[in-house]
């Protein structure tokens, strides 16, 4: 009989420890901030401005009487910006030009490409909020933003932001080497020099 | 021997008792077990949860720019403890601004930040662990915009004095204009990437945390000279470019 007890006892105290384990973690703290100087080489040349309306609800009934009800409508404003992301590939070859005329540069740069896409938090405006038995978190309206976001970058590149930051890079540089004296012959993109 | 084994029964029945109720307690650290791994939601008939979240969004505006960014200052940021002096007398700060005491701007910064703490569930006046970490992008380099860069021809007379060229030496000297800090980007949380705890906090919480945050963050890339080392990045590189494209020397002019 006492044997049996032990064993119950032993079974209860394993049951105990597997209980412990698995109780929510306890949440991290940050042990340091991270603080860093990057050298970049970019240059933006066009941006399109997104206006995203925003609604967030939850509600929640236990048999059905109501436990929860959360509502969020905002606004905000989402930036896509594209450029070249690379300007230290940018490489000028001068040509001379034909039957004595002034040499000329052929100038190589790369793709232009999606810089950062990003909420422009001093352009929230918050409509209306509701909290009834619980909180809304930053991460509910977050994730929704993110969401369009992806959305939003495959709208821009399908209409032309790409090709117009890489019109807008050519005439930049155009520009700089025109009033450098420089005529431009030809631009080409990195990836036809290989 | 029947009173015998009725009694051994009776002796069993609550140790069958207990390996019935063991094996439940098992069953249901199973259950839990297979939530968290096999990531499994086990559903509550009792409990009808409705969640919607839907957005829908207008072009406003394209921009042409015109910008060489050269630098790129992350930090990493607490909120609010970064935010805040440690030494803060808060009792003391808020009991003159009660009695109408002038305060400095940093002081009503102070009091934002511990009424926004406050709103969002951090009581700054108690023993507190709610914390948000935020990653802010600062660059800094030139800015074309409305120069004779963007557009040549808007203004000859500043053109002719911005570059100056020397056909006999190959030198070339320039006036660029000085080097700004260009974006700061306050990174946009993602549950997917983010793993400290969530803060309760509105949109417009939000706003006004992220606009404190921004001066401060500007202030101290402003300290740590970015805006310098900016210019002397931008200004190696449109060397480079003018050397390959034939000139001998590049001099810039302030």
């Amino acid at each position: 009989m006492m044997k049996k007890y032990k064993v119950v006892f032993s079974m209860m105290t394993v049951l105990l420890i597997t209980f412990q384990s698995c109780s929510s973690p306890e949440p991290r703290t940050t042990a340091s901030l991270e603080l860093s100087i990057r050298s970049i080489l970019e240059m933006p040349t066009c941006e399109q401005i997104y206006r995203d309306i925003v609604y967030i609800g939850e509600e929640q009934r236990v048999l059905f009487i109501k436990t929860l009800d959360k509502r969020l409508l905002f606004s905000v404003d989402i930036i896509i910006q594209a450029g070249i992301a690379q300007t230290d590939k940018i490489r000028i070859t001068m040509k001379d030009g034909m039957d004595g005329a002034k040499a000329g540069a052929v100038v190589t740069i790369p793709k232009a490409e999606i810089l950062y896409a990003d909420a422009d938090e001093r352009t929230i405006e918050q409509y209306f909020i509701k909290e009834w038995g619980g909180e809304i978190s930053r991460l509910d309206y977050y994730d929704e933003i993110n969401r369009k976001k992806e959305e939003l970058i495959r709208e821009a590149e399908e209409g032309g932001l790409l090709e117009r930051a890489e019109v807008n890079a050519e005439q930049l540089i155009r520009n700089f080497l025109t009033l450098a004296d420089v005529d431009v012959i030809e631009f080409r993109k990195a990836a036809d020099e290989i | 021997m029947k009173s015998d084994k009725r009694k051994k029964r009776k002796k069993s029945f609550p140790l069958r008792l207990v390996i019935v109720l063991l094996i439940l307690i098992a069953a249901s650290v199973l259950v839990v077990l297979s939530e968290d791994i096999l990531n499994i939601e086990i559903p509550n008939p009792f409990v009808k949860t409705e969640k919607t979240a839907y957005s829908t969004a207008i072009l406003r505006q394209v921009r042409d720019i015109s910008r060489l960014n050269t630098i790129e200052f992350i930090y990493k940021s607490v909120f609010p403890w970064d935010l805040i002096d440690e030494n803060t007398d808060w009792e003391k700060l808020t009991a003159r601004y009660q009695a109408g005491e002038r305060l400095t701007a940093r002081e009503f910064e102070m009091l934002s930040v511990l009424g926004i703490s406050s709103e969002a569930g951090i009581n700054l006046l108690d023993d507190n662990y709610s914390f948000a970490v935020i990653t802010a992008r600062i660059k800094a380099g030139f800015d074309f915009s409305g120069t004779i860069f963007e557009d040549p021809e808007s203004d000859p007379e500043t053109a002719t004095e911005s570059v100056i060229i020397d056909s006999e030496t190959g030198i070339i000297r320039l006036k660029l204009p000085p080097a700004v800090i260009t974006e700061i980007i306050i990174e946009d949380a993602d549950s997917s990437n983010y793993e400290y705890p969530d803060l309760d906090i509105s949109p417009q919480q939000w706003k006004t945390l992220t606009s404190i945050l921004s001066g401060i963050l500007e202030a101290e890339a402003e300290k740590r000279k970015i805006t310098q080392i900016a210019e002397i990045r931008g200004r190696e590189m449109l060397k480079n470019l003018l050397e390959a494209a034939g000139y001998s020397e590049v001099i810039f002019i302030e």
